[in-house]
């Protein structure tokens, strides 16, 4: 995480670091956190992802890299935090307090199949025609979280043409979920912030510029 | 009808960022759009309750959090106006 404090990114869309209060012991100590069954204590700050890793327990995420800063915009990491109103995803919850965690309730893996099956209702294609097919990310966790059928629809039909207009990058817009890995290594890694993604109101979809 | 308005200022409204929010309203707001031609499923509309409840726990801000009670409440509060107003009287 060095990198992101020296970063020449725009303020906007730096990722957001904790910033703990002064005079307080806990700083560069350790906190106790309940995950599921499992009692470890992790040091201040650290998201209840790497404790989870750390700990052997699993949770599936999309958006979340280790090289890149917070994401939090696909919500598959949804854990459930005791004490809070709604589900908290993981990859961007850094602990700073002793909490309980509960990573597979009901509410917890029905959210996740759930978010699956709003992704894939955006994606267009079949897997089988697709050149990822069987070793695609996203189909695995699909079928890791029994989704068996699309609830909410299946575009099949081409929405943007494939832009093959740079050597380096082949850009299908048609299978992007919108995760925003690519934006965020461009402008946490390369610090160029040459992909730039923006919301378009009248098409209610992303628009994602180069250049 | 007056949810329908309710819903295209949601989806029109949502930021982008998360999948729950941006998605789910569209998938409502396209579940209001079939009830209102009488081109529906119970079964979907069931499934598309169980969305709403996911958006209320799983959405990162407050838009997301509350879009759905409109068309929770209504389709609770309101369900033989709704349903029972088939003028063909055809039930699917
Ligand atoms: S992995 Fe945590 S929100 Fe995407």
């Amino acid at each position: 995480m060095k990198h992101l404090k020296t970063s020449r990114a725009p303020i906007s869309q730096k990722a957001f670091v904790p910033t703990a209060p002064e005079n307080v012991d806990t700083i560069g100590g350790t906190v106790t956190v309940h995950i599921n069954s499992k009692t470890l204590s992790v040091p201040f700050g650290t998201t209840i992802l790497e404790a989870c890793r750390m700990s052997d327990i699993y949770i599936p995420t999309l958006c979340a890299h280790e090289d890149l800063g917070i994401g939090g915009h696909c919500r598959l990491c949804l854990v459930d935090v005791e004490g809070m109103r709604t589900l908290q995803a993981s990859c961007a919850f850094p602990i700073t307090a002793p909490i309980k965690v509960k990573t597979s309730t009901i509410s917890v893996r029905k959210a996740r199949k759930h978010i699956m099956e709003l992704l894939l209702s955006e994606h267009v294609g079949e897997c089988y025609a697709c050149v990822k097919n069987g070793n695609c990310e996203l189909q695995t966790l699909a079928k890791e979280m029994g989704v068996d059928a699309y609830m909410f629809g299946h575009p099949n039909v081409s929405k943007y043409p494939v832009d093959r207009s740079s050597y380096s990058v082949i850009r299908d817009m048609d299978k992007c979920i919108n995760c925003r890995r690519c934006v965020r290594t461009c402008i946490d890694l390369q610090e160029v912030g040459c992909p730039r993604s923006y919301w378009q109101r009248s098409r209610n979809s992303y628009r994602y510029i180069y250049g | 009808m007056f949810l329908k308005t309710f819903m295209e200022f949601f989806v029109e409204e949502s930021c982008g960022q998360c999948t729950p929010c941006r998605i789910g309203n569209q998938k409502l707001l396209e579940g209001v759009e079939m009830i209102e031609k009488n081109q529906y499923t119970f079964a979907h509309i069931n499934n598309l309750k169980e969305l709403g409840e996911t958006m209320k726990i799983a959405s990162k801000c407050g838009l997301g959090q509350s879009s759905p009670n409109p068309f929770l409440s209504i389709l609770e509060d309101f369900k033989e106006e709704i349903f029972h107003s088939k003028s063909d009287g055809v039930y699917k």
